[in-house]
């Protein structure tokens, strides 16, 4: 049932609270702990929104064995699967736990942790690759630079349109959060068209999906 | 900053009581040296800043920390960068801390584990007690270097060419406090004891005394109230 996988490396990345430069002149009074967990939920947010976090996952099929398990890389998990070649074809997974069908397989996702095939493969050489789509975890203390290069600010005003409806504070300043707000939709909205353009972050970990 | 000699000899001088073969007569040294103490506690009741020093101090494993000694903590500064730590709302730290399920792991700078202080408050309640944040990870060994109030030191003659360790602008009104202390002691003459007053009133002016009991008064502090606010203030 389980199965040696080999996990993707994450790539360049930075410390997460590198984006804090952003967040803290609009609240300096905000304690680093309070400021780090809102830049994670932001992170969070993104990730989910624009589908920009993306790891390839090769699993060595092994006969007759249709359950494998996910392993995602260190500090994410996965939150759906995007897609599998079949044949060399990357085709959309657009709804987790249902059946979905591929060039000759079927698969579906049980628990965003394992992964079960409709039949097992007939021998051991054959090699399957997923296009996971993952989200950082709830302690997440690195962001890849390709993610925080481009919109490493949206992702801190995320943050900190909850850092200023924060009620009864020196800092607590509604009209700047719905701003913030809006600067953190455009950044997610932005992220969104490139991961359908397939022109994502292009690392040897992070490959956007073309759709055809 | 004068020293405490000085200041003694300055008083005395002022209360006319420096004439030649005739130095402290009225108002003899111990006398000065007792009001020249007394007034510095004055000092430090009302303005604890005039007694700020910095100690490096270890910091105990968590977010609570305390003073060891000193009066409350006004800064702390990165003992690895020099960098002052930003202060943050106690309130929301304090809450925050029960809530904050991630584990408290060191930062590895150069291979070395090694505690990085980003933000601290004080306990309003108590302000020997400081909180920082992130927690100080167990078994790490760390250090800061606190700015804090501290209290006011007690000189005796042996510290008589020893500087005051007191900020330079309260000088004038420890003078004022051991020359209404002299002139209180003559008790039978209103001459002096309105000298003292007037003195004194100027030494609590200073202070700032009036003006935040009004402050406080205006705010409805002593009532439990929210307070009128400043007017000129605009709500954003």
């Amino acid at each position: 049932m389980s199965c040696n996988c080999v996990r993707a490396d994450v790539g360049a990345t930075e410390p997460l609270e590198n984006l804090l430069r952003f967040f803290t002149i609009n609240a300096p009074e905000i304690p680093y702990d309070v400021a780090i967990d809102m830049l994670r939920q932001s992170y969070t947010d993104f990730a989910r929104q624009t589908c920009l976090l993306v790891s390839h996952f090769d699993i060595p099929m092994q006969k007759d064995v249709r359950t494998y398990m996910l392993e995602p890389p260190e500090g994410y998990e996965v939150f759906g699967i995007l897609g599998t070649d079949s044949n060399g074809t990357y085709l959309r997974y657009p709804n987790v736990n249902t059946w979905y069908f591929s060039w000759g397989q079927r698969f579906r996702l049980i628990g965003n942790s394992i992964i079960e095939f409709e039949y097992g493969p007939s021998r051991d050489d054959i090699r399957r690759t997923l296009a996971l789509h993952l989200l950082p975890t709830t302690c997440a203390d690195t962001i890849p630079t390709e993610i925080s290069t481009p919109f490493g600010e949206g992702i801190a005003m995320g943050a900190l349109r909850r850092a200023l409806e924060i009620p009864n504070k020196p800092w607590t300043n509604i009209q700047l959060a719905q701003l913030k707000r809006r600067d953190f939709s455009r950044a997610a909205l932005t992220g969104r068209n490139l991961h359908i353009a397939g022109r994502g972050a292009v690392t040897p970990a992070f490959k956007p999906i073309r759709i055809l | 900053m004068d020293t405490v000699g000085q200041a003694i000899l300055f008083a005395s001088r002022q209360l006319s009581d420096q004439r030649r073969n005739r130095e402290f007569t009225r108002w003899n040294r111990k006398d000065l040296l007792n009001y020249l103490n007394s007034g510095l506690k004055e000092i430090a009741a009302y303005r604890a800043e005039a007694f700020a020093s910095e100690q490096t101090i270890t910091l105990a494993p968590g977010i609570r920390q305390i003073l060891p000694e000193g009066v409350s903590v006004t800064g702390l500064i990165d003992t690895r960068t020099g960098l002052p730590v930003n202060e943050a709302d106690d309130a929301l730290l304090k809450t925050f801390a029960g809530a904050y399920t991630c584990p408290v792991k060191p930062k590895f700078i150069n291979g070395t584990a090694t505690y990085v202080p980003k933000s601290f408050a004080v306990d309003r309640s108590n302000p020997k007690v400081f909180y920082v944040s992130p927690a100080v990870p167990a078994g790490l060994t760390a250090s800061v270097l606190v700015t804090m109030e501290g209290k006011a030191p007690e000189y005796t003659f042996q510290d008589w060419d020893k500087p005051i360790a007191m900020q330079d602008k309260f000088y004038n009104n420890l003078i004022d406090w051991m020359m209404a202390e002299a002139y209180q002691m003559d008790t039978e003459s209103q001459v002096s004891l309105g000298q003292a007053r007037g003195l004194k009133q100027a030494f609590y002016s200073i202070m700032g005394v009036k003006y935040k009991m009004d402050s406080a008064r205006n705010s409805g502090f002593y009532n439990g109230e929210t307070g009128t606010g400043d007017p000129r203030a605009v709500a954003v």
